[in-house]
């Protein structure tokens, strides 16, 4: 009991995310509620059976499949983990046998009848008074310790403590390696887990994003890939671990009385029994708890992301009282788990005291009629704590394996989804030309869904040329877009670039040729100027800054605290709408594209700025075709082509004087507005006659 | 120690308040955590405001610290008895009359006469007496564990109370500030301090108190023990405690400094990681893959080196630090074993015995058990500290808007609205309206016309008192909107702005938001009114579908709508429409557009848009341009003076 050097036990891996050495012991379990239900997906596979019908057996070979690379640093852990169990039990040992050859001398000197020990109590001096004092003679004390240090009992002492020391010396070595070992292990492991999660995540296309929310993923990235290290760390290192020291100890307790090392078995099972019987009561508390903990949040964001509307409307009050209601129902909830666990923690504890006791009591009475050592009982309450200590980190492990199996099923999910757009192996880079486009019989089908999004298109545009592309939302004008950079693939009809074939060239190229501003804009955290280089990332400060000056956003990046060298995002400067759109549009420039998709990308720029763009853009974009998703007019009547889309047809090609011409969607709203707006409506001196129409 | 593994506070966790997680929040990931201090050395005035907290339920945290007390001096009893039955047992078949327990109750004064008395061979007394110490032992747990578990109940009730107190407190005062507060401070910052900081003062609050004071009074009294036992081994023991605590201390600032370069690496890689995701399009648009994956790889590098070398400064303190404690035991052996011989040598000496050497031992590890203890109760401190803070600060910030002590409540209006000389910047020293004056008459409707950035929106949230004017004033029907409750202000008005913010909950909930008593047959007509009846009934569950997370499940032209009937069923005297129709399709609009006119009739309307169909049909054109009015007047008046007005109205309609 008194000898084992309580140390933290190096923890394989959960090195990284907590927040200091001790958080981290805990799984913590808010990691656990990050990731989200599995929804409902079938992806397709590379390998033949779908994640979610995976046994759990499966999964769980599947999981240790990234030791592969790092399996000598494995074995190296686990060879270390031994020598420091050895170690550890010796030194226990050592201790023992320290103590009991002390008191074999005791045992063997004090052989005095009950008198002599009745008269040495009037003779003993008082307690306090030192050792040293009391010896009737200095030079018989010196005698007497030059006896004891070259032979006899105390010798045969120094020397343990001397062996103890040593293997206490060789602990520390271990520890130590054990550390850096552990952690090394575990962050490679990490590292290839997460390169290829990262990896696929960037291969396997927009579909597979569309089902899955970005934080969704994030998510699976981050949390169950968390939970599936660990778990295999734990499975590895401290499984290893705890079945050598129950083993080791049950043989050091056999070894000293094979009677005390039956006693120490009794105890195991109950333990066992009680430790699954609470983890499955308290299981579904935790969960409640969890849930309402996340209402509490989920009330709390809202008010602080809608606190306009709240303050609009007046609603505070009910808002406090929902906010207090919901707080209430999770404090319930808490008590009821203070509640188990305050019967849980002395239940354990009288368990453990129970066993030491009777360890203890067995080991007293052998002591007594001979057949055991003094020392030996201290080793029954270090053993039976280590054995009881280990078994309940086994019920952690078990209890770890339920999460990191849902884990591993979503996380493989992710791993074995096949790219839903592939390039072919003799892939050959987009030929030059001038940009020319042709849909030819193009049809395409989100997957999960019923009906198409596009439904035999066809046209051409010619290189060089402004397209426009009209018509209601969702009738799949930026799909159309997007099967031309092959984020999907059509599921009937051919699309060609410049004569080739999309599919048969090679995606690099392709998507090298071909640059999108999206309606919403998503810039990186980092500086301006790496955000417009983005696409090019040689590109030096003066290319920057030209295509800032043409996207209009030369001046107002000025104005920025530091520049072009101002932070963006979230720990950095937020720009409005329209300025985040006039970089994309810079960053868009700078790639040097044949062709420039504008989805919307002008929606949340007024009108001047909109046209000192356009303006700009005719300078550059000559020779380079360009696609536009609008609602203004204005932007539309210019181009070369209109398309106008509806419900996924093509039902209008031409340009604006040819649709006015004749009767169609295009005409119908365009005069729609117009008449909603004509009766009052003079026309201003010197103006122009079509107003501001939504298309 | 055996009971180590089972000290309380190892088992009692509870599942937290999961890390925020901002519902449908714009690409940031969920755990990245913030660039904010973890730590917080200890500061008075911040120990003050927590003590505040704690303070309703002192008599309960006194109780804790007394029940606390108990169960360690129950403990701490234990060794004894360890000693006791070492004692017994240690001469062989010759059991120590003179300690012993057994033969001492039996003896009554002296033990000696125990055996006389009992008639009990020298052995059975043996016996007896280790039957007597393990009852005895196995009494003092059994009445440690019940104050124990007793103690758990009572400290995690009083703690689990403050925290909820203060989580209620945090959203009180989040619901009183105003909307500058939510302008400066960003969304992922506000949610922290209601969630993960008060989840981080968990061990400070509830397990603080209990914490501390068993620590101290274990290792004061582990101190006595020993002294008591053997003051010479004491005191060749007992200075290796500053030792280690010094040692613990600089350990502690060596591990954190690791941790936090940990941290700050972790942080890189999850945030790369999860703008990766969120930016996918623009990714694949760009061609970045390889590049991408080549940054993310050498943030890994760098989170694989930080973890590393985190490992081993822990792999040298750690062993260190054992390394200490085990000194201790080598001095408590050697000079415990010769004093022991010594004993036996020389029976006249002072008296030494092995048992006493083992619970010298066991004392010695509870002398350095808190030592160790310390360094997590420090970081626990330094870490609630920063939090505490933080939180403090919040709740000390004042609304920059709050009614005045004398605030009336504001009667039905008619809605006239008038500004006088109102000057306001969001900063002080960066003016966005200059001197702007204008009056309404009840029922107007009037159209805010401007560049993006001139103020018009502005204009409407100091209508709506979201914030109030540097200079001049507001009036609503001759109030100033200083003198009357807020309250009172906005239930007489409706807001549509361009977000669209909708509540988890129904569709049927969110048109009712402003007036939870308004009857379904209220909500059906005002959406009949509306002409949105139809498209809700369409909705999967009609009034009942659920609108999803910030409303993500209906599309933003039926977000829209519901918007327009929320404010529609508040039936407000003013209408403020922000925006309200930038991002819908064609049908849509046009559904808007004459919902419109339902919804401003007979009420003072204010209007910022981008269609010159609403702007033209408005009582009251404001031209603003750099925060000031710069015309004023109806749609013709404006074009036939042919101004700014007028030159806007061109670039309106301008043909490319």
């Amino acid at each position: 009991m008194a000898v084992t050097r309580r140390r933290q036990q190096p923890k394989a891996g959960g090195a990284e995310q907590g927040s200091t050495g001790e958080r981290q012991e805990d799984p913590d379990e808010s990691r656990q509620s990050l990731g989200s239900k599995p929804e409902e997906v079938t992806p397709t596979l590379v390998e033949g059976i779908p994640p979610e019908q995976m046994s759990n057996f499966r999964l769980l070979i599947r999981m240790f499949e990234f030791v592969g690379p790092v399996k000598y640093l494995a074995i190296l852990a686990c060879i270390l983990v031994a020598l420091a169990t050895f170690v550890d039990i010796s030194t226990v040992n050592l201790t023992r046998l320290v103590i009991n050859n002390v008191s074999t001398v005791v045992g063997a000197t004090v052989k005095l009848p009950v008198s002599t020990l009745t008269a040495r109590k009037v003779t003993v001096p008082s307690r306090s008074k030192p050792a040293a004092s009391s010896s009737s003679s200095g030079a018989s004390f010196i005698q007497e310790i030059q006896t004891h240090f070259t032979h006899g009992p105390l010798r045969t002492t120094i020397n343990l403590i001397g062996l103890l020391a040593l293997f206490v010396a060789a602990s520390t070595v271990v520890t130590f390696f054990r550390w850096f070992v552990n952690s090394k292990l575990s962050m490679d492991m990490v590292f290839s887990m997460r390169a290829s999660m990262y990896d696929q995540l960037q291969r396997v296309g927009f579909s597979f994003h569309d089902r899955h929310s970005s934080g969704t993923l994030i998510n699976r990235s981050l949390s169950d890939l968390h939970n599936i290290r660990q778990f295999v760390n734990m499975a590895l290192v401290q499984i290893t671990e705890i079945v050598l020291y129950i083993v080791g100890y049950n043989i050091l307790l056999a070894s000293i009385s094979p009677t005390v090392g039956l006693v120490a078995l009794l105890p195991i099972p109950f333990w066992f029994t009680y430790l699954r019987y609470f983890s499955k009561k308290a299981q579904p508390i935790q969960k409640q708890i969890m849930t309402s903990g996340d209402e509490l949040t989920m009330v709390l964001s809202e008010n602080v992301a809608g606190a306009q509307v709240v303050k609009a409307f007046a609603t505070e009050k009910t808002e406090i009282s929902k906010y207090d209601k919901t707080a209430d129902r999770l404090f319930d909830r808490v008590l009821k788990n203070v509640g188990l666990f305050s019967n849980f923690v002395p239940i354990v504890r009288s368990i453990a005291t129970a066993s030491s006791l009777s360890l203890f009591l067995v080991g007293s009475f052998l002591c007594v009629s001979g057949s055991l050592k003094v020392g030996d009982l201290i080793v029954f309450g270090v053993a039976m704590g280590n054995i009881l200590g280990r078994l309940q980190q086994l019920n952690q492990i078990s209890n770890q394996y339920q999460t990191s199996i849902v884990s591993a099923r979503r996380f493989y999910e992710v791993m074995l989804a096949q790219p839903s757009v592939m390039e072919l192996p003799d892939a050959a880079p987009l030929p030059p030309g001038s940009g020319q486009v042709e849909f030819t019989g193009v049809s395409f089908t989100y997957s999960g869904a019923v009906k198409p999004v596009l439904e035999n298109v066809s046209f051409r545009a010619a290189g060089g040329s402004v397209v426009a592309l009209v018509g209601p939302t969702g009738a799949g004008k930026s799909t159309m877009m997007q099967l031309l950079a092959r984020f999907y693939d059509p599921d009937q009809g051919v699309i060609s670039m410049d004569g080739a074939d999309i599919k048969t060239v090679s995606l690099s190229s392709l998507r090298k040729s071909i640059c999108f501003v999206f309606q919403e804009t998503f810039l990186f955290s980092d500086t301006v100027a790496n955000n417009i280089r983005y696409g090019s990332p040689q590109a030096t400060d003066g290319a920057v800054e030209a295509a800032a000056r043409i996207a209009q956003a030369h001046d107002f990046i000025m104005e920025l605290s530091n520049g072009y060298q101002t932070l963006l995002g979230e720990r950095g400067t937020t720009l409005s709408g329209g300025q985040r759109q006039r970089l994309a549009i810079a960053r868009a420039l700078m790639a040097d594209p044949k062709i420039l998709v504008l989805d919307e990308a002008l929606a949340a720029i007024d009108p001047e700025t909109e046209h000192l763009i356009r303006r700009g853009l005719e300078l550059v974009l000559t020779n380079r075709t360009v696609f536009v998703i609008a609602h203004r007019l204005s932007t539309v009547r210019a181009a070369n082509l209109i398309l106008v889309l509806e419900h996924g047809r093509l039902t209008q090609m031409g340009t604006h004087e040819q649709l006015m011409r004749q009767p169609g969607h295009y005409r119908e709203v365009a005069v729609l507005q117009l008449s909603g707006d004509e009766p009052s409506f003079p026309v201003p001196p010197g103006g122009p006659t079509v107003p501001e129409v939504a298309l | 120690m055996m009971t180590d593994f089972l000290r309380p506070s190892r088992w009692f966790k509870r599942p937290g308040n999961a890390a925020p997680r901002p519902a449908g929040l714009p690409a940031k990931s969920p755990t990245a955590p913030e660039s904010e201090a973890d730590y917080k050395p200890l500061d008075w005035k911040v120990v003050r405001g927590i003590l505040e907290w704690m303070r309703p339920y002192w008599r309960g945290y006194v109780i804790t610290a007394i029940t606390g007390l108990l169960v360690n001096l129950c403990e701490m009893v234990t060794p004894r008895y360890m000693q006791q039955l070492i004692d017994t047992d240690i001469p062989g078949k010759t059991p120590n009359l003179q300690t012993s327990l057994a033969a001492r109750a039996l003896g009554f004064i002296h033990p000696a006469w125990a055996m006389e008395i009992s008639g009990l061979s020298r052995t059975h007394l043996g016996y007896l007496n280790i039957m007597t110490t393990i009852a005895l032992w196995a009494f003092t747990m059994a009445i440690g564990l019940l104050l124990q578990r007793w103690g758990i109940v009572n400290t995690s009730l009083i703690g689990e109370k403050v925290l909820f107190n203060l989580r209620k407190r945090v959203f009180a005062h989040l619901q009183r500030l105003s909307m500058n507060y939510y302008d400066k401070t960003k969304f992922g910052r506000i949610l922290t301090r209601g969630t993960s900081d008060i989840d981080s003062m968990f061990n400070t609050i509830v397990w603080g108190v209990n914490t501390l004071l068993s620590n101290v009074t274990m290792m004061l009294i582990a101190a006595v023990i020993l002294i008591f036992m053997d003051w010479r081994i004491a005191v060749a023991v007992l200075w290796l405690g500053p030792v280690l605590y010094v040692l613990n201390i600089y350990y502690r600032r060596r591990v954190g400094a690791a941790w936090r370069r940990v941290r700050e690496g972790y942080t890189q890689v999850s945030s790369n990681l999860a703008e990766n995701i969120s930016g996918m399009r623009v990714v694949a648009a760009f061609n970045r893959q390889h590049q991408n994956l080549d940054v993310f790889n050498s943030l890994q590098l760098v989170n694989t080196s930080n973890n590393v070398r985190a490992a081993v400064v822990n792999g040298i303190y750690q062993p260190l630090l054992g390394l200490i404690g085990f000194l201790g035991k080598v001095i408590i052996l050697i000079f415990g074993a010769y004093l022991v011989f010594h004993t036996a040598a020389d029976p006249s000496s002072r008296k030494f015995t092995i048992g006493e050497l083992v619970a010298m031992f066991i004392y010695w590890d509870w002398f350095m058990g808190p030592v160790i203890n310390f360094g997590n109760f420090y970081n626990d401190t330094m870490m609630a500290m920063a939090c505490a803070e933080r939180v403090q600060t919040l709740l000390a910030q004042e609304p920059q808007v709050q009614d005045s002590s004398t605030a009336i409540t504001l009667p039905p209006v008619k809605g006239a609205v008038c500004f006088e000389h109102v000057t306001f910047g969001y900063q002080s020293d960066k003016t966005v309206l200059k001197d702007v004056n204008f009056q309404v008459e009840p029922g107007q409707m009037v159209a805010l016309v401007g560049h993006t950035g001139c103020g018009k929106s502005t204009i409407i949230s100091l209508i709506c008192r979201f914030y109030v004017a540097q200079q001049g004033r507001v009036m609503i029907d001759g109030y100033d909107v200083r003198d009357i409750s807020g309250e009172s202000l906005h239930r007489q008005m409706g807001i549509v702005s361009q977000n669209n913010y909708l509540f988890t909950g129904t569709v049927m909930d969110n048109i009712r938001y402003a007036r939870p008593q308004a009857t379904d047959q209220e909500v059906y007509d005002a959406t009949k009114k509306l002409d949105c009846y139809d498209m809700m009934m369409e909705l999967k569950d009609g009034f009942q579908t659920d609108v999803g997370e910030r409303g993500a499940s209906v599309s933003l032209g039926q977000r829209q709508l519901i918007c327009f009937a929320r404010a529609f069923v508040a039936n407000p005297r003013i209408l403020l429409l922000d925006e309200a129709t930038s991002a819908v399709d064609t049908h849509t609009e046009l559904l808007i557009q004459q919902a419109l006119e339902r919804l401003t009739a007979n009420r003072t309307t204010f209007v910022v848009a981008h269609r010159l169909s609403t702007i033209v049909h408005a009582d009251l054109l404001l031209v603003l341009d750099h925060g000031q009015v710069v015309e004023r007047g109806t749609h013709q008046s404006l074009i036939s003076h042919n101004g700014r007005y007028a030159s806007l109205y061109r670039e309106f309609t301008r043909d490319a």
